[in-house]
Parts: structure tokens; sequence; C-alpha cells
């Protein structure tokens, strides 16, 4: 029993020590704020969020890059709202346990216009790893005017095919330089994709070469 | 008999004395502005008179055009036009070479020496060192008043040149005219009878930036030659305040010499306007006809990525992102360029450069998102 009490009190002040550095960090990190107004509606900002669970990071960061561009105290308020509501979004279509790089990179998908059913889809064929890299990838591609649709459906078909990530990566920069060139971003895409996926093996190869690639239930 | 008056309009004084860099701050913008000015020419009353400036300039990658014109009116005189077309062109964006032509054209009533106007043109040969570099030009005018015709060149030359947020030049210049009527009015004193009369100026002017502040200051000294008699010294100083994006109240004020090539007559001013900024926003890589770019080199457990910028005219270049919790960081400045490098861990990080006071853009070749800002993040991908 003693020990129990002992164990309850070491983790109540681990918990108590770790929340106070963390306040402390926040609390460094707002004072580069220099304005009153917008470090006191960041404080509150980050405040209502950390009591919805979202965590401070990318909250921070966001008013941080506010701040650093010269925006105004409203824009910077409004920005953080967005990302916490975007937050929230992914955590949904991410579920069961999305990492916090996956929520992350699921927000800024989010704010780019990339549906939720493709996070889903994501998660859905790969519900035991971080895909935080793929849905970047597709963020990316997305970003140079490939339509969600078909973007998704490449970054699906590279995932099942086992495509690494640098291939990934790889991809997404190829298909920027055919856009710089002239090139339609879905033909872009569709003869880069082709090309990784002519080295990579079959899909029902990979199944059979790797039964983990089975998405798990 | 109705008093007729001169109108001076301050923008020309940029054009006229310090050609600093002529770079453009977007690919696209439109100013206006409004408001009311306290003009005296030499030896007659105060006026006070309502202004209006239109200005208009575009850049390329390797041509800047700008149109400006300018009216005054007072309640006892005459309105006075004043305009400003230019283009300069510059064989590829990492010359050194620039160069810049424009015309002018002018309608005025001067109080002490009449009314009339005045056509003007000017060509400048610019070649850049760094964040400096040198001219030389010349420029010829006509001027036709009260019936009366004259003519006026000029030939100037100089050097500018940036440290940090401050920007200088300095010029001299020799002006020729036969407009005696205008040195006379300006007590520039003819020693002989001569077909035309000279004098002889030097400039030097400053231009900071820094936030919502910009502050142009000019001083201007002129001297007479063996067909002159005259010492004569002017400043003339301006202040910009930017209260949003959009909006800036602008101060300005000084002497401003007569100008024999543009006819245009010495003259003490003093302004107060409200200034409106319509700029683009250029959605590519060229900015202020510069580009930049991110390079990745994979390296184990991350990748060291390499930000350059080419924007050989420019000041300050900085770059901020998640790799740095959004602390700006100085480029350091390269033979072509401006460069920094920084190892990265595995992940996604966004990151934009800004180009002197400009807007923080994507570099180039990353996948561009808007900020929630009004400008741009590049995405980039550690595997």
């Amino acid at each position: 029993m003693n020990f129990m009490r002992r164990c309850s009190t070491a983790a109540a002040l681990v918990v108590a020590v770790a929340s106070t550095a963390a306040a402390q960090q926040q609390d460094v990190r707002l004072t580069l704020i220099r304005d009153d107004a917008t470090r006191e509606v960041v404080r509150q900002q980050l405040g209502g969020a950390l009591s919805r669970g979202v965590p401070m990071e990318p909250l921070m960061a966001k008013a941080l890059e506010g701040v650093a561009k010269r925006a105004s105290t409203k824009s910077i308020k409004a920005a953080m709202a967005r990302l916490e509501e975007n937050w929230h979004r992914a955590a949904k279509a991410l579920a069961p346990n999305p990492t916090d790089d996956e929520l992350s990179a699921g927000a800024d998908a989010l704010q780019q216009k990339v549906p939720e059913s493709a996070l889903r889809s994501l998660r859905k064929l790969a519900p035991g790893r971080s895909i935080a890299l793929e849905i970047g990838v597709l963020t990316q591609l997305v970003a140079r005017n490939v339509e969600p649709g078909q973007a998704s459906k490449m970054v699906l078909e590279l995932m099942a095919r086992k495509a690494t990530g640098t291939q990934l990566t790889a991809l997404s920069s190829a298909v920027q330089e055919d856009v710089e060139a002239g090139l339609a971003p879905a033909m872009a895409l569709d003869l880069r994709g082709r090309g990784i996926m002519s080295l990579l093996p079959p899909p029902s190869a990979v199944s059979t070469l790797n039964p983990r690639s089975t998405p798990r239930p | 008999m109705t008093p007729r008056f001169a109108a001076w309009v301050v923008f020309l004084g940029g054009l006229l004395t310090a050609p600093v860099a002529g770079r453009a701050q977007s690919p696209q913008e439109l100013r206006v502005e409004a408001g009311a000015a306290e003009l005296q020419q030499l030896g007659r009353d105060i006026r006070t008179a309502t202004l209006l400036n239109v200005s208009w300039q575009r850049t390329e990658t390797r041509f800047a055009s700008m149109f400006s014109a300018g009216a005054t009116w007072a309640r006892d005189s005459m309105a006075a036009l004043q305009s400003v077309a230019a283009l300069v062109w510059r064989p590829s964006t990492e010359s050194r070479f620039a160069t810049e032509a424009g015309a002018t054209g002018a309608i005025f009533g001067l109080s002490n020496i009449g009314r009339g106007g005045n056509a003007s043109t000017y060509l400048r040969q610019r070649v850049r060192f760094g964040a400096g570099g040198v001219w030389g030009g010349g420029g010829f005018g006509s001027s036709v008043r009260d019936a009366a015709v004259s003519h006026g060149t000029g030939v100037d030359m100089g050097g500018w040149g940036r440290i940090g947020a401050l920007q200088g030049s300095m010029m001299i210049a020799r002006y020729r005219t036969d407009d005696w009527p205008l040195f006379e009015a300006a007590r520039i004193y003819l020693n002989r009878d001569a077909a035309s009369y000279d004098v002889n100026d030097a400039t030097v002017a400053l231009h900071y930036e820094r936030g919502d502040l910009t502050l142009d200051a000019s001083q201007s000294w002129r001297n007479g030659t063996r067909t002159t008699d005259v010492t004569q010294s002017a400043l003339f100083g301006a202040l910009a305040w930017k209260l949003s994006p959009r909006y800036a109240v602008t101060v300005s004020g000084g002497r401003q010499l007569a100008d024999p090539v543009r006819g245009a007559p010495d003259a003490r001013i003093l302004s107060a306007a409200l200034r409106y900024t319509w700029a683009t926003v250029r959605e590519s890589d060229d900015e202020y006809g510069a580009s930049s770019y991110v390079r990745m080199v994979p390296t184990d457990g991350g990748g060291t990525v390499v930000i350059h910028v080419t924007a050989p005219e420019a000041a300050i270049v900085t770059v901020a992102g998640s790799f740095s919790g959004w602390e700006p960081i100085q480029l350091r400045r390269v033979s072509d360029g401006w460069e920094a490098e920084r190892v990265l861990k595995p992940g996604r990080y966004r990151i934009a450069v800004k180009v002197d006071n400009g807007p923080w853009r994507s570099p180039g070749n990353l996948a561009k998102m808007k900020d929630e800002f009004g400008g741009q993040n590049g995405l980039i991908i550690i595997p």
C-alpha cells in the first residue's frame, strides 16, 4: 500500500514538474511577443486550446509566425482559431490514435483544401504507423495545383506499393519541375507517379513479401 | 489681374536627384496621394494648394516601367500638371547593367516668370556593384513661357550604396540653359551676356526604411560658373508613416532648386497627404526581379537545406520558418545573391523568405501555401 502511495506521489510530482516546465516554456516564448494586447490574446487562445486538448506547440508556432510577419492581433487570433478548428477536424479524420505530427500535417492539409475523406483513406491504409510524411506529400501536390482526388489516389497507390519517404518526396519535387517546365500538374503527376511505380513491386507481391502491409482491422 | 501661381510637384524630386536603385516594391503598384501643400516661389507670397499625385509602376524580370502624374490647385491660381514616364531595361536579371530612359511633361503657371509648359527627356546608364553602383546620364528639355521658347541640357553622374536599411546616393551635375528668366527668378546672377548659362550642382540623398517608417532626405548645393554667379543650398525631407498595408500619411518639406531642364522654378514646399497604395503580389518566384529556391542535400538522419535568393540589389534578405521558431535569420551575401544553410531533422517545415521590406514569400521551387497573414509559406519535407 505504501509502495502504491509512493508511486502515486512520484507520478503526481512528475506531472507537476512537467506542467510547470511546459508553463514556463510557454511564458518564455510569450515574452517574444512584444505587443501587450497580442500577447494577452495569444495567452488566452493557448489556454483555451490546451483545455480542449490541443497541444500548445503548433498554436504557439502560428502565433510567432504572425508576430514575425507583423500581422495584426485580430489576424493572429483568427489564424490560431482556424488552426485549432482544423486540428479537431484532422483528429476526427485520422482517428483513433493520431500522433501530434500527423495532426499537424492533417491540419495543414485541410487548410490547403485536402478533403477529410482523403485523410481517412490514408489512415485506413496505414492504421498502425505514422502517415505524417504521406499527408505532407499529399498537401504539397495539392499546393502544386494537382486536383486533390488525383493526388490522394496516387499517394494511396504508392503507399500500397510500399514507396519510401524519399521516393514520395522525390515525386513531389519532380512534379514541381515538370509544372515549371510547362506540363499540366495532372499530367506531371501521372508521368512521375508511373515512373516511381515502375521501380516498385506490384501490390500483390508486396502483400506476399510483407504480410504486415495489409491494413490492420 | 489674377495672380498666377506655380505648382511644384514633390514626387519629381526623386527622379531628378536620386535614382538610388530604381527598384519596385511590388510587381505592379499604384499609388494615389491626396493632400494639401504650402508653396512659395522665391520672393513671392506663400500659397496654399490642394495636391493630387498618381503613380504607377510595373516590374518585370528585365523591364521596369513607371508613370507619375501630379496636379495642384490653389484658390487664386490656375491648376498645374506634371508627369513623368520612364522605362528601365536590363539585359538579364543577373546583369550589372541597366538603362533608364524617360520623358517628362509639365504645364505650369509661374507667378514670377509666366505660364507655359515643358517637355524633356533623359537617359541614364547604371552599373551595379553588389549593393551599390554608379550611373551616368543626361537630359534635354524645352520650355515655352509666354510664347518664348528656351532650352536646357544637363549631364549627371553619381553613385549609390546601401548599408542595412540605409540607402544613399551622391550626384554631381552640370546644367546649361538659355532660360535666363528662370535663372534670374531663382536669383542666379548672370555675369555677362551669353548664348547660354551654366551651373554646377552636387546632391546627397538618403533613404531609410524601418518597419512602418520611411524617411527621405536630400541636400543640394549649387555653384555658379564663368557665366553665372550663385551659391545656393537646399534641403528637402520627406516622411511616410504606414497606417496599414494600404494607407500611409506623408509629410514633406524643404526647398527645391530651379531645374533648368524641366523649367521648374526655385520653390519652398511644405505638404501633408494621405497615400493609398494598391500592389499586386506575384505568385511566381520572381519577386522584385529576384528569384529564390531551396536545395536539399540528404544526410544521415535528415538533410541540409540551402536557401538561395538571387536579389542582387537587395539590402537585406531574411528567412524564417518553423525550423527557427519563426525567428528571422539574415542570409549572407554570396557572389550571385544571398544564402543560408541549415541542417534539419526529418519532418515537415514551413519556410518563407523576405527581400528588404517586401512581403514574406515562398521560395520559388517549393509547394506554396497561403499563410493566413497575406503572404506565403513554402512546405519542405525531409524524409
